[in-house]
């Protein structure tokens, strides 16, 4: 991954027409500003990767898993020590 | 936070609870109603299912049953989208992909559906303050100590 430092307001150039400049930097996130043509989309990951697990998630629940989870839990209670990914919010 | 058992909207007649999502939910932008029914006498797992067609129907769950200590940050912009509800009314579930393995079980804690009761309209909500992940496992830590 290239990897290049800027200061607020400064900006990089993507192929010939995306531009991205910092406009804000605090202490935990930076705030960045996108110059692209209209026809190129700009998501946040996040949103991509939830909308990918909902899709996941209509093609996978059949009848057969919804009866197969509840037969797992009844047999082992639910999850008591989750792992990873389990913090709180500061 | 109240549990989904607690927090669901009441049942409408005929027993279905119908849920309105103005913007539908990532992914199925178009369905705008969805119907939440109860899968487990326990209430932790539900499916919400579109309204009017066979897809999509997905498993959501019981955050707050699944990852202990769960607390979600509902941004201002999506409460405004909710009506400006209280927070300790709103109802928060969150998708689950199921797989045979369970270990191999994921659910979505950075993007949960968010409902308010009381006008039985949902969102689904991404949480920007949080480190949550979109693809939790529950069962893997659980299944490797026991």
């Amino acid at each position: 991954m290239l990897v290049i430092s800027r200061k607020v307001s400064e900006s990089i150039i993507i192929g010939d027409d995306v531009e991205v400049v910092v406009t804000e930097i605090g202490a935990e996130r930076v705030k960045i500003g996108i110059r692209a043509p209209k026809g190129v989309p700009i998501l946040r990951r996040e949103l991509l990767e939830t909308r990918d697990l909902n899709r996941e998630a209509s093609a996978a629940s059949g009848p057969k898993a919804v009866d197969e989870l509840k037969r797992l839990l009844k047999k082992s209670g639910r999850p008591k020590k989750p792992g990873q990914g389990n913090k709180k919010e500061e | 936070m109240p549990a989904v058992s607690s927090a669901a909207p009441a049942p409408q007649s005929g027993g279905k609870i119908i849920l309105k999502f103005p913007e539908g939910i990532y992914g199925f932008e178009d369905v705008r109603e969805f119907i939440l029914l109860q899968e487990d006498e326990s209430r932790v797992i539900w499916s919400l299912q579109a309204a009017e067609k066979p897809c999509p129907s997905l498993i959501v769950v019981d955050p707050f049953l699944v990852a202990p200590g769960y607390s979600p940050k509902v941004p201002a912009g999506d409460l405004r989208a909710l009506g400006e509800p209280a927070v300790s009314e709103l109802c928060f579930l969150a998708v689950a992909v199921l797989r045979r393995d369970l270990a191999e079980t994921v659910v979505n804690l950075k993007s949960p559906i968010v409902i308010n009761p009381r006008t039985r309209t949902g969102r689904q909500v991404i949480l920007e303050d949080s480190d949550y992940p979109v693809r939790y496992r529950p069962f893997r830590d659980a299944r490797q100590r026991g």
